[in-house]
C-alpha cells in the first residue's frame, strides 16, 4: 500500500536522526568551507561580486515585514552559518554575474506558471528578480500565477495536451513533489539539460539529491520547500501550539482546513500519533474520520485552497491549516490594526513538502527556462526571493546570502527551520496512483463534496 | 380595507424602493471597490480611494487575454447562434410541417437542463471523442477556445429561437405576398421586406445571446481547458487575490451594457413604430 | 413561382436543418455520451472500459442522496423567496408603474449586466463577519459576536434567490401586464376586497407567468454550485458541487456523469409533471 521505496523527499522528511542533524549542519558548514577555499570553482571574491552584494542589500524589499517572526532558538546550524557569514558572504556571492560561460547564450522568452506569492513582487505587478534576470540574459519572462491547486492545474492545463502528445503552452511549471512524480512516471517532463549549468544542480542542497523518483534531479528542480501548520490571528486567539486547536469547539465555525488532501489528512494523522510518511490504509481511514467529524460538527467553516488567505484577512477565520510562507508573505503585510497573523509549527508536528520547477514535454522555450533555473540557483538570487517569499530555500549558500542581506532573517524559522523543527516535519506517504485517486475521492466525500 | 389601502399607497412603494436597493447593492459595492487602493493583496477590504486601477484597467497578467477571449467567444457565438436560431424561428412560425412539436421540445430541452449538466455532457463528449477513429486527433481534445465556442453556440440557439418565436407572432405575411405580386423574387423579398421587419427581433435575440455568453461561468468551466474567459479569470483571482482591475473591467462591462440598453430604448422611441407590432395591434392580439 | 414557394415543407426542413443538426450533435448526442460514460468502470490512470455498470446509479444515488435533497430544498426555498419578493415588485411595476414602468424594469434588470461571480463575491464582502452589515450590528450588541452569515445555508439560499430574482420577476411582470385592468375594476365593482381580488382574479390570470417564472428559477437553482462554493460551508454543498468535484478534482467520471444524468432526468420528469398539473400548453411554447 504505502511504498516506502518511492517515498518522496525521503531524506528531507525522514525522521531526523542525529546523523541527519549533523548532516544538515555539515551542509551549511561544508558549503561555507568549500566556498571559502574556492574549491567550488567559484574563484576568489571579485570586486564586482562584492558590489553586487551591496546592491542587493540596498534595494528596498518587503523583508522588513517578513522579519516580524516569532523569535526562535538559533540552532547549531545557524550559529555556524552566522559565524561563517562574513567570511562566506563574499565568497558565495561569487556565483558568476554572467550565466554559465560554457552554455550558448539564449534570448527570447519563456512562459512560467507558478503559485501565488511565490516570487518577490512589487506593486504593478512587477517582479524585481525576473527583471534582473531579463537584464542579465535578455530573456523575458511571461510570468503567471496560474497554479491554484495541483490537481486542477493538471486537469486543465497539462493532462489534455500532454495526453495527446501536444505541447501545453507552458515552458516552466511549479508543482508539488507528488504531482511531479506523476508527471515523471508518465514521461511528461523534459529532461533538464544541465550541461554547462554552473549552479544547478551544483548548488542544490544535498538533502534533495536522493529523491528516488528523480535520480540526478534531472526532471524536477526544487523551487521552494514549505511547511504546513497552524496559521492564526494571534490577536484573536493568543498563542497556539497544538493540532488540537483544529478540533477545538471554542473555534467552531472560525477555522478553515486545506482542500489539499495530503496536508489536511497529514495533520490529522499527526494528531493521532501516526507517521504520515508510513500511513497505512487503516490509519488513513482513521485520520479521515477525524476530519469528517470536525466537518460534520460544524467546526470547519470552509475548506479552501489558496483562498484561505482571504478568509483569514476578512476575519471570518482566525485559525487555519496554513502554509508557512503565506502568513508572513501574504497576510501580515496587509493586516489590520487588531490583527496579528502568525504561523506556528505544532508540537505534534507538521507537513513538509517541496514545490519543483519542471519543463513540460514539448515546451517551445526549453533553453530559456533552463537559463532561469540556472539563474535562480545562484545563492544571492535565491536569497532575495526567499527573503520575500518566506519559504524554505533549496539552494546551497542562500542562507549565508540572506544573513548578509539582513541578519535578522537568520532568526526566521520559516525560512530556516531548526533541526528541532525538522525533526517534527514529515512528508506524506507516496502511494500508487490508483490509491491516490481513491484517497482523493474519499477525502472529497468527507468534506461534503 | 384601511390596511389594504395603507399597504397599497405607502408600503408597496417603500417595498419596491427597498427591493431596488437590494438588487443594486452588490453592484454598488463592485463599483465602489473599483476605486479601491490597489496596494493590498486582494480587493476584499477597503483601503482608500484611488483612481490608479482605472488608468490601467488591463494591467494584470492574463486579464487582457481573458477579456479578449470572452469578447471573441461572445461575438462569434452570437453570430452563429443567431443565424441558426433565426432560421429555426422562421421555420417554426411560418411553415407547417410534421414533427413540429418534437422540434419545439428539442428547443425547449436545453433551457430546462441545468447548466452543469450541459457542461458535463459536452465534457464527456469531448473526452470520449479521443476514442473515436473518425474524429481526427485534437479536434475536441485538448479543450480550448474552440470547445468553449461550441458550447456557447449550443446553449444560445434555444434562447434565440424562443425570442424570435415571440417576435414573429403575427408577422404580416401579406406584405411579403404583396412584394412578390409586384414581381420581386424570393431573395429580394427576403432582404428588402422580411429581413428589415424581423430585424428588431433578431437584434433582441442577438443581444440576449451575447449577454448570456459573456457572463457564462458554469458551462465554460467544464469546456475551457487552458483557455480563460473573464468569468473564469474572476474565479481564479478569488483564489489568488482579486486585483482591483477585475472590478474596473466589471464596471466597464456594466456601464457599456447599460449604455447600450439606454441607447436602444432611445432609438426605439424616436423610430417609427415597429410594423410587426403595428400589424399585431391592427389584427388584434392573439 | 420559385422552388421555395412550391415546396413549403421542404423549405421548412431546409431552414431547420443546420440548427437542429447542431443541437443533435452538441446536445442530444452528448447527453447519450454522458449516459455511456456513467457506465464506465476504471480510473483516470488505468483507463476506462464501458462495462454497462448500471449499479452505479443506485450507488451514486444512495451515497449522495443528502446532496440531492439539499439541492431540491434550497432550490425550492429560493424559488419561493423569489416569488414572494418578485410578485409585489412585478405587481407594482405592472399596475402602478405608469410612466416609470420602463425605468423600473430597467432598474430590476440592470444589476444583472454585471458578472454574477462579482455580485456573489460582493455579498461575501457585505456579509463578512466583521464587515459592513454585521460589524456595526455586533458593535451595537444587537448580534452575538459568533453570529455569521457567510458559510451558512442561509447565505447560499440568499445568494441563489438574489441571482435568480429577475428570472421570476420578468415573467410575472409580462403576465400581469397582460391582464386587462377592466377585469380588476370589475372585481372591485363587485365588492371584492384587495386580497380577494388578488386571490381570485389577479393570481389565476398570472398563472402562466408564475409557471414560467418558477421553472426559470427552480431549474438553474437546483443545479447551481457557485453560490454554495463561495458562500457556503462543507455542510451546505449542493449536488452541483459534488458533480464538479467528481469531474475536476477527483477524476471520477462515471460517478460524476451518473449524478449529472440523474439530476437532468429528475428535473425533466418534474417539469413534465408540473406542466400537467398546471395544465398549460405553453410548456414548450409552441403555437398550434
Amino acid at each position: 500500500m504505502h511504498d516506502r521505496g518511492d517515498a518522496l523527499d525521503q531524506v528531507i522528511a525522514a525522521p531526523v536522526t542525529r546523523r541527519r542533524m549533523l548532516q544538515l549542519t555539515a551542509v551549511t558548514g561544508v558549503s561555507a568551507f568549500l566556498a571559502a577555499c574556492g574549491t567550488a570553482g567559484t574563484g576568489s571574491p571579485s570586486p564586482l561580486a562584492t558590489s553586487g552584494a551591496t546592491a542587493i542589500g540596498a534595494s528596498p524589499s518587503p523583508t522588513a515585514s517578513a522579519t516580524g517572526t516569532p523569535p526562535a532558538a538559533s540552532a547549531t546550524a545557524r550559529a555556524s552559518a552566522t559565524a561563517a557569514a562574513s567570511a562566506t558572504a563574499e565568497a558565495t556571492a561569487t556565483a558568476e554575474p554572467t550565466i554559465a560561460a560554457t552554455r550558448a547564450p539564449v534570448s527570447g522568452s519563456f512562459r512560467w506558471a507558478n503559485w501565488v506569492g511565490y516570487i518577490d513582487r512589487e506593486r504593478g505587478p512587477r517582479y524585481p528578480t525576473l527583471e534582473r534576470f531579463t537584464q542579465e540574459t535578455s530573456v523575458t519572462v511571461e510570468y503567471e500565477q496560474a497554479v491554484d491547486d495541483n490537481e486542477s492545474f493538471y486537469a486543465a492545463d497539462l493532462a489534455g495536451p500532454l495526453g495527446v502528445g501536444q505541447p501545453t503552452g507552458w515552458d516552466l511549471v511549479v508543482l508539488t513533489d507528488w504531482m511531479m512524480q506523476r508527471l515523471v512516471t508518465r514521461g511528461w517532463l523534459e529532461q533538464i539539460d544541465t550541461n554547462g549549468m554552473q549552479n544547478y544542480p551544483a548548488n542544490l542542497l544535498d538533502a534533495y539529491k536522493t529523491r528516488e523518483w528523480d535520480p540526478g534531479n534531472l526532471y524536477a528542480a526544487p523551487w521552494q520547500s514549505g511547511m504546513t501548520g497552524i496559521g492564526h490571528d494571534r490577536g484573536a486567539t493568543g498563542e497556539l501550539d497544538s493540532l488540537e486547536v483544529f478540533w477545538d469547539p471554542a473555534y467552531a465555525g472560525r477555522m478553515t482546513y486545506l482542500s489539499e488532501m495530503r496536508d489536511t489528512i497529514g495533520l490529522s494523522a499527526l494528531r493521532l500519533g501516526f507517521a504520515p510518511e508510513m500511513l497505512t490504509q487503516e490509519q488513513f481511514d482513521e485520520s479521515l474520520a477525524e476530519v469528517a467529524r470536525a466537518v460534520n460538527e460544524g467546526l470547519v467553516r470552509q475548506l479552501a485552497g489558496n483562498s484561505y488567505v482571504d478568509v483569514m484577512a476578512l476575519g471570518d477565520a482566525i485559525v487555519a491549516i496554513a502554509w508557512s510562507g503565506d502568513v508572513q508573505g501574504l497576510l501580515a503585510p496587509d493586516q489590520g490594526p487588531d490583527q496579528d497573523f502568525q504561523w506556528v509549527l505544532a508540537r505534534e508536528g507538521g507537513m513538509l513538502w517541496t514545490d519543483n520547477m519542471g519543463i513540460p514535454k514539448g515546451a517551445a522555450n526549453k533553453a530559456q527556462a533552463e537559463a532561469w533555473i540556472d539563474f535562480y540557483y545562484r545563492p544571492e538570487i535565491a536569497a532575495i526571493v526567499e527573503a520575500w517569499v518566506n519559504y524554505v530555500c533549496p539552494v546551497k549558500g542562500a542562507e549565508e546570502e540572506m544573513v548578509a542581506l539582513d541578519p535578522a532573517l537568520a532568526e526566521n524559522t520559516l525560512i530556516f527551520p531548526t533541526p528541532e523543527m525538522l525533526a517534527r516535519l514529515h512528508s506524506f506517504v507516496s502511494t500508487d496512483l490508483d490509491t491516490a485517486q481513491r484517497w482523493e475521492g474519499a477525502f472529497a466525500d468527507a468534506i461534503g463534496l | 380595507m384601511r390596511i389594504a389601502r395603507l399597504l397599497d399607497r405607502w408600503l408597496l412603494p417603500l417595498y419596491v424602493a427597498l427591493a431596488v436597493l437590494y438588487l443594486a447593492l452588490p453592484v454598488l459595492i463592485m463599483i465602489l471597490f473599483s476605486f479601491n487602493d490597489p496596494s493590498g493583496r486582494s480587493n476584499i477590504s477597503w483601503r482608500g480611494f484611488s483612481l490608479e486601477s482605472w488608468f490601467d484597467p488591463l494591467g494584470q497578467p492574463g486579464l487582457a487575454e481573458a477579456v479578449t477571449t470572452s469578447l471573441l467567444v461572445a461575438l462569434l457565438a452570437t453570430l452563429v447562434a443567431t443565424g441558426l436560431g433565426v432560421l429555426i424561428g422562421l421555420a417554426l412560425v411560418r411553415h407547417r410541417f410534421r414533427g413540429r412539436s418534437s422540434i419545439n421540445l428539442l428547443i425547449f430541452l436545453p433551457m430546462s437542463t441545468p447548466e452543469i449538466v450541459l457542461g458535463v455532457s459536452l465534457l464527456t463528449l469531448f473526452l470520449a471523442s479521443t476514442q473515436y477513429a473518425f474524429v481526427p486527433q485534437g479536434t475536441f481534445f485538448p479543450l480550448g477556445f474552440h470547445t468553449i465556442l461550441i458550447a456557447h453556440i449550443m446553449f444560445n440557439i434555444s434562447y434565440v429561437v424562443v425570442t424570435m418565436r415571440a417576435r414573429l407572432q403575427g408577422f404580416p405575411q401579406h406584405l411579403e405576398e404583396a412584394a412578390m405580386d409586384l414581381g420581386a423574387n424570393e431573395w429580394t423579398t427576403f432582404w428588402r421586406v422580411t429581413f428589415p421587419l424581423i430585424l428588431p427581433g433578431v437584434m433582441a435575440a442577438a443581444l440576449l445571446a451575447f449577454s448570456l455568453s459573456i457572463d457564462d461561468y458554469v458551462i465554460t468551466v467544464f469546456t475551457s481547458g487552458q483557455a480563460t474567459t473573464f468569468p473564469l479569470y474572476i474565479y481564479g483571482s478569488q483564489q489568488r487575490g482579486i486585483p482591483v482591475q477585475v472590478n474596473v473591467v466589471g464596471t466597464i462591462i456594466f456601464l457599456v451594457a447599460v449604455g447600450m440598453v439606454a441607447l436602444s430604448t432611445f432609438v426605439q422611441r424616436r423610430q417609427r413604430p415597429d410594423p410587426v407590432e403595428a400589424a399585431e395591434v391592427a389584427g388584434g392580439r392573439s | 413561382m420559385s422552388w421555395f414557394r412550391r415546396h413549403p415543407t421542404a423549405t421548412a426542413y431546409l431552414l431547420l436543418a443546420p440548427g437542429i443538426a447542431y443541437l443533435a450533435i452538441f446536445y442530444l448526442y452528448p447527453t447519450l455520451q454522458m449516459f455511456l460514460v456513467s457506465l464506465w468502470t476504471g480510473t483516470a490512470e488505468g483507463g476506462y472500459q464501458l462495462t454497462f455498470n448500471f449499479g452505479i446509479y443506485p450507488q451514486a444515488l444512495a451515497q449522495y442522496s443528502d446532496h440531492f435533497l439539499r439541492s431540491l430544498l434550497y432550490g425550492a426555498i429560493a424559488t419561493l423567496l423569489t416569488f414572494l419578493i418578485g410578485f409585489p415588485l412585478a405587481y407594482f411595476i405592472a399596475f402602478r408603474g405608469g410612466r416609470f414602468k420602463s425605468l423600473l424594469l430597467f432598474l430590476v434588470i440592470a444589476p444583472f449586466f454585471t458578472s454574477f461571480l462579482l455580485r456573489t463575491l460582493s455579498w461575501r464582502i457585505i456579509f463578512a463577519d466583521q464587515g459592513l452589515a454585521l460589524g456595526p450590528l455586533k458593535d451595537l450588541g444587537l448580534l452575538p459576536d459568533e453570529f455569521r452569515l457567510t458559510a451558512t445555508p442561509i447565505a447560499v439560499i440568499a445568494g441563489i434567490t438574489y441571482n435568480f430574482l429577475p428570472f421570476m420577476t420578468l415573467p410575472l411582470y409580462v403576465a400581469l401586464e397582460k391582464i386587462p385592468p377592466s377585469l380588476q375594476e370589475a372585481a372591485e365593482d363587485l365588492y371584492a376586497g384587495t386580497w380577494q381580488r388578488l386571490r381570485r382574479v389577479t393570481f389565476p390570470l398570472a398563472l402562466p407567468g408564475i409557471f414560467a417564472g418558477t421553472l426559470l428559477t427552480f431549474i438553474p437553482a437546483v443545479g447551481d454550485f457557485v453560490n454554495a462554493e463561495l458562500l457556503g460551508s462543507p455542510q451546505s454543498q449542493m449536488i452541483g458541487n459534488v458533480i464538479q468535484a467528481r469531474f475536476l478534482r477527483v477524476s471520477d467520471y462515471p460517478t460524476g456523469a451518473a449524478l449529472s444524468f440523474i439530476l437532468m432526468a429528475a428535473i425533466l420528469v418534474g417539469v413534465f409533471i408540473y406542466a400537467r398539473l398546471v395544465g398549460t400548453e405553453e410548456l414548450t411554447g409552441g403555437t398550434s
